[in-house]
């Protein structure tokens, strides 16, 4: 097998903090090899030095056997290098085409529609993908856009092709088809970079390189390794998957949402007649692929999201004209999904971010002073009892790893939430010790009495973590199943919004 | 050659200090080349520069007294685009803050300093907070941008003074309207002097500046504003009510720069007159910028500026330099401390190419 | 010759000759001015105090060689600055500040007690002690202005065009407007001001807008004269002779002449300096008139051909009778509108 991108002693640091420590790899022609390790652990630190947006402080690169140095993406795509990231690069307004030919422009003042077209339709076939090039992008559905993505760099004529975490915004079909077209890319050739943190498409690549705090652990054969070992590799220690899953009698409806009609930005519906509720002692999952509603819901139940028409009622109290204020003093704790957006301030400091909405409480003020000593050894209790690791609480919430930023919002979230929890993707990009700890969190919350509603694109978590599990599908709740008698196969057919017989399709 | 700007993590005091004092050294080359290239005499420029800047105990008064005004509306700058809040409101607040003191000054005209200070001080701020609330509550009530309603505002009380001084009510009695201004306020409305030109309003622009440093730092209102300029998302996710503290942040920022309107009228001019009072609010959102948005920053930029406007008379009165020479020269030293920033913040990297 | 007179001679031949004496030992032989301007030395108001500054320098009064300095245009504190540090350098026995600058006078004037300062025009207040106030009031050159202005009129129909109106403005329009009724009753008048002390293009539209009611003659304050020329209309200038903006349009105009005023500081500054008399500031601001030399009307140039003679004629008597003070312009200062 030829060595198609080859990387030795690569080190990158930020400051004090050392992304990368010494890491040499190969990748081959002709393998998928997986990135794994924690988020923090130096997976985009590395993946971005092979892609030329990084400048690693020392080491070097080699490509097809000739040393490089990439100075820019731009650089690393002519040297046939492509990347496809979490966020898509694309211009919504665009057609599918077009999209594609702004990637492959800057050749010539007019672009060659007719020859792109017969490539385009030529790609679509090879990887079974349907793809009209003259949809407008933003229209098709998020699987689709990354296929749109993915044609792109194809058509540049990369060998390498480097994904971040390219599932995390697919349904699990979706996933398997994706999986599928990229050991076709493979067995044509090309060298696939991977990078995941979810053990089923691990377990799919031929090598495996596990990173953790910037280091390279392993670089192993997949066919000689197993979950369990990586998982361990990736922690530096056991944990264990499984849950103590209590069902417990569930109590009274903390959480009511009916009819609920919510419009997006752009006015077009994005919650169309939505009915769900939760009780006390239950966790509701919410299933669905990413963009149907999900984000939406939460927000409107946090109130920051005008209603057009419904009813939401948290605790027996009616709060559809209510303020965020009100839902909050009512003891809803929120955990959500971009959680650099919504719920941290990443320029702030830990301590800063655990008092955040109570900072003007007595507790941690003095006249008009904020009490920096109380607000100090409050966070530090918070830090220590939620385990987040950092040097002290003045530490700033954006230097902290994924992991670490998500216990800052636990942290805040589960000490003054007292009925009801929205955690909305909560372990979005954490690693296997880190989504334990926060489901162990939950777990807990639902034992003392918490109403939760739990959004997760992780199906195998929803069917094992919840009491019920409800399927959001362009804004309406299409059923709600009972997690012992599904499959993610099924759940993935009603999250695609076709009709199951068999399912509870009713919401209530 | 392929050069990229890194942003420094944690540069050290020193390095941000030699950046500025690079920068402002530059700067001066800069403006001898253009002070050559326009046949002036180059040593006596400078010697006048300085000696009117800083030469003499009166020449250091007077770029203090240059700087007071520069100082609060460089602090009503801080205060608004720290939260985030893109009011270019100061000019407008400046006006209407003088107006404020006016109007209260020379209604109590025989009363005593004591009374009449406190309550004309008050009147500024009063009114630059009446123009920036108005923008406040345009924002929140009716999502109008407030770039646009304090341009808006800037011209309406510009024109509003120009009507009070041009045959309006407020116009000097007895003369002419030629001169559009006030007559003088009575001399118990002038602010105390604490030695040569230098007034009280540098006492009031220091503590102005201590009291945003506390209040952005140390309080939970500063905690409000700089949240909001950090991450409103967030803010609206934690139930804070925005609209509130951008109403609270506007109206502190107005109040500042309404005090730098009566400071000036109470300090220095001790009549209202519209070109008094011309340029101290831009001038604030700059040396706000180039002071980096912090207290501090801004007090040594205003007196840097404060020190270029006294310097200038001298300039102009000894070496013949032309105004607008003058001006052109300030601005170059602005543009070469705006580069100092950016080197004292970020990191210029190269390699070379192959 | 009896003994009392040649008494008398040797007593006034001792006075003089003690008089010389100390002439040569003490007295000043120069005198230089601080000039604080409002404008650049090419507008009229400045110009016709540079051309009075020539004539005086000439003349030597007291045989004193006249010197002066011209700067920038200085405003507000900067211009109470500028006063500062001329009179610091000592350099200065005069400071001459052209324009509205008694605010800045009295921050500087008590430190320099030995030193004149004038301040022009109005915008001023009386302060006493060393601030002298100039005023200059051409009315009774615009009298006569207005007079040629109604004698050629045409239309019947006549405007101004100003800057700011004012004190020391409106006397100037209206005694121009009661001299062109002095020759025709019917006069309309137009009145419209720019609101800026520089603004040619609206100079223009005012003044194109008035010739589009009927106007054929315009008394042009803001100095702009291209709207006169290209409407083909006669205008009269102000405070300097203007007739070189349009040597075809510019009939004549209102010229300030500062002779007197500048004689006046001087002997002011000079009694103090040699006599040790104390300075006595005027509280009701001084001008000087067509008798004194103050203001005076400027010659035809190249359009005396075009005045007719008979009005030429009236002009220079009604002039004579007001330099004999027969005939007193009236002073109004109202502010005047169109009618």
């Amino acid at each position: 097998m030829t060595v198609a991108l080859q990387a030795s002693g690569l080190s990158k640091r930020y400051g004090d903090v050392v992304a990368l420590d010494d890491v040499s790899l190969d990748i081959h022609a002709g393998e998928i090899h997986c990135l794994f390790g924690e988020n923090g652990a130096g997976k985009s630190t590395l993946s971005g030095c092979l892609y030329g947006y990084v400048q690693p402080d020392s080491g070097a690169l080699a490509i097809d056997g000739r040393p490089m140095r990439l100075r820019s993406p731009a650089e690393a795509l002519r040297l046939g290098i492509g990347m496809i990231h979490q966020h898509f690069k694309l211009v919504g307004r665009l057609s599918v085409i077009e999209n594609i030919l702004v990637g492959a422009g800057g050749r010539g003042l007019f672009l060659d529609t007719r020859a792109a077209r017969r490539r385009l339709a030529a790609l679509c076939a090879d990887y079974g993908v349907a793809l009209s090039p003259d949809a407008i992008v933003e229209e098709l559905p998020v699987g689709l856009q990354q296929w749109v993505e993915i044609i792109k760099v194809l058509f540049l004529g990369v060998r390498v092709l480097i994904l971040d975490e390219p599932t995390a915004v697919l349904t699990p079909q979706e996933s398997d088809r994706l999986m599928a077209a990229l050991e076709r890319m493979r067995d044509a050739g090309m060298a696939i970079v991977l990078i995941s943190h979810k053990l089923r498409e691990v377990m799919r690549s031929d090598r495996v390189t596990v990173l953790r705090a910037g280091k390279l652990v392993a670089s192993l054969k997949t066919a000689e390794t197993s979950p369990e070992e990586l998982s361990v590799l990736m922690v530096g220690r056991k944990v264990s998957p499984s849950y103590d899953h209590n069902r417990e009698t569930p109590g009274e409806i903390v959480l009511d949402l009916s009819d609920v009609y919510v419009n997006g930005e752009r006015g077009h519906r994005v919650l169309d007649g939505l009915s769900i509720h939760v009780r006390a002692h239950e966790i509701v999952g919410l299933a669905g692929v990413a963009g149907n509603g999900q984000r939406e819901l939460f927000e409107t139940i946090m109130r920051v999201r005008p209603l057009e028409a419904g009813r939401i009622s948290i605790d027996g109290k009616d709060v559809t004209a209510g303020s965020t204020r009100d839902v909050i003093d009512l003891g809803v704790g929120h955990i959500p999904d971009d959680r650099y957006l919504q719920g941290l301030i990443g320029s702030f400091t830990i301590a800063d971010n655990i008092v955040l909405g109570r900072h003007h409480d007595c507790a941690f003020r003095k006249g008009p002073f904020l009490d920096r000593k109380a607000i100090s050894s409050f966070a530090a209790d918070s830090m220590s009892e939620y385990r987040v690791a950092a040097r002290d609480s003045g530490t700033r919430v954006d230097r902290l790893s994924g992991g670490n930023a998500q216990k800052v919002i636990l942290a805040r979230e589960l000490q003054r939430s007292t009925s009801l929890l929205l955690a909305n993707q909560p372990t979005r990009g954490l690693d296997i010790g880190v989504i334990d700890y926060v489901y162990r969190q939950l777990l807990a919350k639902k034992a003392e009495g918490f109403g939760i509603l739990l959004a997760s694109e992780e199906l195998d978590d929803l069917m094992t973590l919840c009491d019920r599990i409800a399927v959001i599908h362009r804004g309406k709740i299409v059923g709600v199943v009972d997690p012992s008698g599904t499959t993610p196969q099924h759940l993935g057919l009603m999250m695609a919004g076709q009709a199951v017989s068999g399912g509870d399709a009713h919401a209530h | 050659m392929h050069i990229k700007l890194e942003q420094r993590h944690g540069s050290s005091l020193l390095w941000q200090g030699a950046s500025y004092g690079l920068a402002i050294l530059a700067g001066f080359v800069a403006t001898a080349m253009l002070l050559k290239l326009s046949s002036a005499d180059v040593t006596t420029a400078f010697e006048a520069l300085f000696r009117g800047a800083l030469g003499s105990q009166r020449a250091m008064l007077r770029t203090l007294v240059a700087a007071t005004p520069l100082i609060l509306t460089g602090l009503a700058a801080v205060v608004v685009f720290r939260a985030r809040i893109w009011s270019i409101g100061q000019e407008g607040q400046v006006y209407a803050g003088a107006m404020g003191a006016y109007w209260v000054a020379s209604s109590l005209a025989d009363a005593p300093l004591v009374v009449v200070g406190p309550l004309a001080i008050a009147g500024a701020m009063l009114g630059g907070a009446t123009m920036s609330g108005i923008a406040a509550l345009l924002r929140n009530r009716y999502e109008v941008n407030e770039i646009f309603s304090t341009v808006m505002l800037n011209y309406i009380i510009v024109y509003l003074l120009s009507f009070l001084l041009s045959g309006g009510p407020w116009t000097e009695a007895g003369t002419t309207v030629a001169y559009h201004q006030t007559p003088l306020l009575a001399q118990t409305a002038w602010l105390p002097h604490l030695a040569g030109p230098l007034h009280a309003g540098i006492l009031i622009a220091l503590l102005a500046a201590i009291a945003v440093h506390l209040l952005l730092e140390r309080t939970s209102s500063g905690y409000d504003m700089r949240a909001l300029g950090a991450n409103q998302t967030a803010l609206r996710f934690m139930g804070m009510d925005v609209p509130r503290i951008v109403l609270v942040t506007m109206l502190l920022s107005g109040a500042l720069a309404g005090l730098a309107g009566g400071v000036e009228l109470l300090g220095v001019q001790h009549r209202l007159k519209a070109d008094y009072l011309f340029g101290l609010g831009y001038g604030g959102i700059i040396v706000a910028m180039v002071g980096g948005l912090r207290p501090a920053g801004t007090v040594a930029v205003a007196i840097l500026f404060g020190g270029l406007s006294s310097g200038a008379v001298d300039m102009r009165i000894q070496s013949g330099v032309p105004d607008s020479l003058i001006q052109a020269m300030q601005g170059t030293i602005l543009l070469f401390v705006l580069c100092g920033t950016a080197l004292a913040r970020y990191r210029l990297t190269w390699s070379s190419a192959k | 010759m009896s003994m009392l007179r040649k008494a008398t001679i040797a007593v006034v031949a001792a006075v003089c000759a003690v008089a010389a004496g100390s002439a040569f030992a003490d007295e000043p032989t120069k005198v230089k001015i601080a000039l604080v301007l409002t404008g650049g030395v090419e507008s009229s108001w400045q110009s016709s105090l540079i051309a009075a500054l020539e004539r005086v320098k000439a003349q030597k009064p007291h045989g004193l060689e006249v010197e002066w300095t011209v700067g920038d245009p200085v405003f507000d504190d900067d211009a109470a600055e500028a006063m500062r540090i001329y009179a610091e350098s000592g350099d200065y026995q005069i400071i001459w500040g052209h324009g509205p600058y008694s605010d800045q006078v009295a921050k500087v004037k008590d430190e320099f007690p030995d030193m004149a300062f004038a301040v022009v025009g109005s915008g001023n207040q009386p302060l006493g002690g060393n601030q002298y106030w100039i005023y200059k009031r051409v009315h009774e050159a615009s009298y006569l202005g207005g007079m040629l202005a109604g004698g050629m009129s045409k239309s019947g129909s006549l405007g101004v065009v100003g800057t700011f109106p004012g004190d020391d403005i409106n006397d100037e329009i209206n005694a121009f407007f009661a001299g062109a009724r002095q020759m025709r009753a019917d006069i309309k008048q137009r009145v419209a001001f720019v609101e800026s002390w520089y603004d040619p293009g609206k100079a223009a539209e005012y003044t194109n807008a008035q010739v589009a009611t009927g106007v054929d003659g315009i008394l042009q304050l803001t100095g702009n004269f291209e709207a006169c020329k290209l409407n083909k209309i006669y205008c009269f200038g102000s405070k300097a002779d203007e007739n070189y903006f349009a040597p075809d349009n510019v009939v004549t105009s209102a010229v300030a002449l500062w002779d007197p005023d500048i004689n006046w500081i001087i002997d002011e500054w000079w009694n103090h300096a040699t006599k040790g008399e104390p300075y006595q500031g005027n509280a009701e601001p001084r001008w000087f008139s067509v008798a004194e030399g103050g203001v005076a009307l400027a010659p035809y140039h190249a359009l005396a051909e075009k005045v007719p003679d008979e009005l030429k004629a009236k002009v220079a008597e009604t002039e004579k009778s007001i330099r004999d003070g027969i005939f007193k312009v009236p002073l109004d200062t109202a502010l005047p509108v169109s009618q």
